[in-house]
């Protein structure tokens, strides 16, 4: 049984293939198109997904989409109707493209694909859960789904036991705790639907309390976690702005312009933001856990990528286990679908716990080499033995270079971990700035991420008890403990956390036992690790790409696979 | 020709068809004070449908 699911449309497209409950490949569109946050139908993922299981469309038993189409259209076109006549520039952009494009799911997919299998949907929320639940390695858990929105749903609660996913009580449109923070991220000038993570980094600067009060007035939230926000301040049922002037006056003074400086204003406005988030989400679990009593909660939606509320969730709430899946956002959805429909509607009981997050293209090495002969400009040298590369490159670290490091297969959902990724050396602060000007070119205030061997991390992390397998993933965020802060100061954040992703040799033996042989040479179990990506481009997908991003970088040395390269 | 016709359909479509709704819409609208803002969340089992 071959079941394709597929996301697109929204933001972050996205298609993931599993075999008879296993998952064989998944990607996101943006890897191969080079658009960021590419939002079209996923016709490369697709074919990645059918090249990597050798079969042609109509191989495929189902294919599934992760929403309901027409139940968003509804919610769309009673946005208008709210908001009329306030809102008919908008209509007028986007309903064309909803009725030539998006409501042609099944037409794209008959003559586009030339598919002629079963098609299936799946409501947008239920196709997070499963992406969660159906991932995990829990047998029953309490679910919790946060998102922008879906169809009409910005936050729904269940429960999932076995093969059953029962999403019972929902929050709708347009009250979302995914759009509050939008609106923030938009107000403190950055990117919605793309830079939310930056808010998370900059409310390490503020202090929440001269807004607290202020952008407490945006949303009430009642003793169960349900909420309200008062739309006198947002603006998004009427247009492309995410908040209102009323928002102005309520934060004394106008939003940020996007790129210039930072003050201390908006650092604080930051901090409010994201404890008023964390508060919100807290008060939802304690509900969700005094409703199912149970010990173990799956997260998913794209507020399941804000790492620090994350690493808080053991500690605030009864929960003793959490998992979330390594994309818990649109892409990860496509996932989600393609395991719902395997699982729960077809019956299939056994269920698979994800073996990896590295479900991407791979590369041979008479592809790679095909790429340096189109680059006079690079010299490069094949290390045969495994140890040999090891101890080169953990050299490389130790001289505090900067190492493009591509190897394997490319991890599916938003973090770098470790097959394409930036790495460098973590004991010296100057490596922020080091990797910023060489490379990133980045906003001063975000901070860096360490990679950890997992059976060290207690040792540098004041970690929870039953530490989730999700840090294998970057989704979570611990203190560092007060005498280690000084060892790795490039991957400690103002507010002395770390946005850490832990590593066990059973996950990526390679990316292991480079963490493992720098931690023999110099007795820390941890380096830096960052995306492969200049900013504003996708991660790195093909080696082509590598290359590409080496020379417009001034990265010290790019290892892919076996080959270590330098510029001539 | 097709396209002024397409557009004034769309323009029509919208004044009436989103205008009246409105309408609808507001007389529907009650100021009631919720002590929960949950809602029962009733997914349908149709699968192959859109809906």
């Amino acid at each position: 049984m071959i079941i394709l699911g597929i996301s697109c449309y929204y933001h972050d497209s996205a298609a993931a293939i599993i075999k008879d409950g296993e998952v064989v490949a998944a990607a996101q569109e943006e890897r191969f198109s080079r658009i960021k946050h590419d939002n079209g139908f996923p016709y490369k993922s697709i074919e990645f997904c059918l090249d990597e299981l050798r079969i042609a469309m109509n191989e495929i038993d189902v294919v599934v989409f992760y929403e309901k189409p027409i139940l968003k259209f509804e919610r769309i076109l009673q946005q208008h109707i709210n908001c009329f006549p306030k809102g008919w520039k908008i209509f007028f952009e986007t309903i064309p493209s909803w009725v030539n494009e998006k409501l042609k799911i099944r037409k794209t997919l008959r003559e586009k694909c030339h598919y002629v299998g079963k098609i299936m949907f799946i409501d947008h929320h239920l196709s997070h859960a499963a992406a969660s639940f159906l991932t995990s390695p829990f047998e029953k858990a309490a679910i919790l789904t946060i998102d922008g929105v879906g169809e009409w749903t910005t936050t729904s609660k269940g429960i999932g036991d076995g093969i059953k996913i029962s999403l019972d009580k929902r929050i709708v449109f347009p009250d979302s705790l995914g759009l509050f923070y939008s609106a923030m991220t938009a107000y403190l000038g950055f990117k919605v639907n793309n830079d939310e993570y930056k808010v998370m980094g900059l409310s390490g600067y503020g202090d929440p309390k001269p807004y607290y009060k202020k952008i407490k007035k945006l949303i009430e939230i009642k003793q169960d976690g349900s909420f309200k926000l008062d739309q006198n301040y947002f603006s998004y049922q009427k247009g492309k702005r995410m908040f209102s002037k009323e928002m102005n006056k309520l934060l004394g003074g106008l939003p940020r312009k996007p790129e210039s400086s930072m003050t201390k204003r908006f650092e604080d406005i930051a901090a409010a933001a994201q404890l008023i988030l964390e508060e919100a989400v807290f008060k939802i679990l304690n509900k969700l856990y005094e409703d199912y009593k149970c010990e173990n909660l799956v997260m998913s939606g794209g507020v399941a990528l804000n790492s620090l509320l994350n690493g808080k969730i053991l500690k605030m709430t009864p929960f003793k286990n959490l998992y979330i899946t390594p994309d818990p956002g649109d892409g990860g959805a496509a996932l989600g679908a393609a395991l719902y429909v395997y699982h729960s509607v077809l019956g299939n009981k056994k269920r698979q716990t994800l073996k990896s997050p590295y479900l991407g293209p791979k590369f041979e090495e008479f592809e790679i080499e095909k790429v340096f002969d189109k680059y006079s400009c690079l010299k490069y040298r094949y290390i045969e033995s495994r140890e040999e590369l090891l101890s080169e490159t953990a050299k490389i670290l130790i001289d505090q270079k900067v190492i493009g490091w591509f190897q394997g297969r490319m991890e599916w959902g938003p973090r770098a971990l470790g097959n394409r990724s930036i790495l460098a050396a973590a004991t010296k602060k100057k490596m922020q700035d080091v990797i910023n000007a060489k490379v990133k070119h980045r906003e001063m205030f975000r901070p860096f991420a360490p990679v950890i061997l997992r059976e060290k991390t207690g040792e540098y992390f004041e970690i929870d008890k039953n530490m989730p397998v999700s840090t294998d993933y970057m989704l979570l965020v611990y203190p560092f403990k007060k005498k280690m802060k000084t060892k790795v100061p490039a991957v400690v954040h103002v507010d002395g956390t770390g946005r850490l992703q832990t590593i066990g040799r059973n996950a990526n033996e390679l990316y292991y036992d480079l963490i493992d042989k720098y931690y023999q040479k110099t007795g820390i179990p941890l380096i830096l690790n960052t995306s492969f990506n200049i900013r504003g481009e996708p991660i790195v997908c093909t080696p082509e790409d590598a290359v590409k991003c080496f020379m417009k970088t001034e990265i010290d040395y790019l290892i892919i696979n076996n080959y270590v390269i330098e510029k001539i | 020709m097709e396209k002024i016709g397409g557009t004034v359909l769309v323009v029509v479509i919208y004044l009436v068809g989103i205008g009246f709704g409105k309408i609808i819409y507001m007389m529907m609208k009650k100021n009631k004070k919720e002590r929960s803002y949950w809602e029962k969340y009733e997914i349908k089992d149709n699968n192959e449908e859109m809906f």
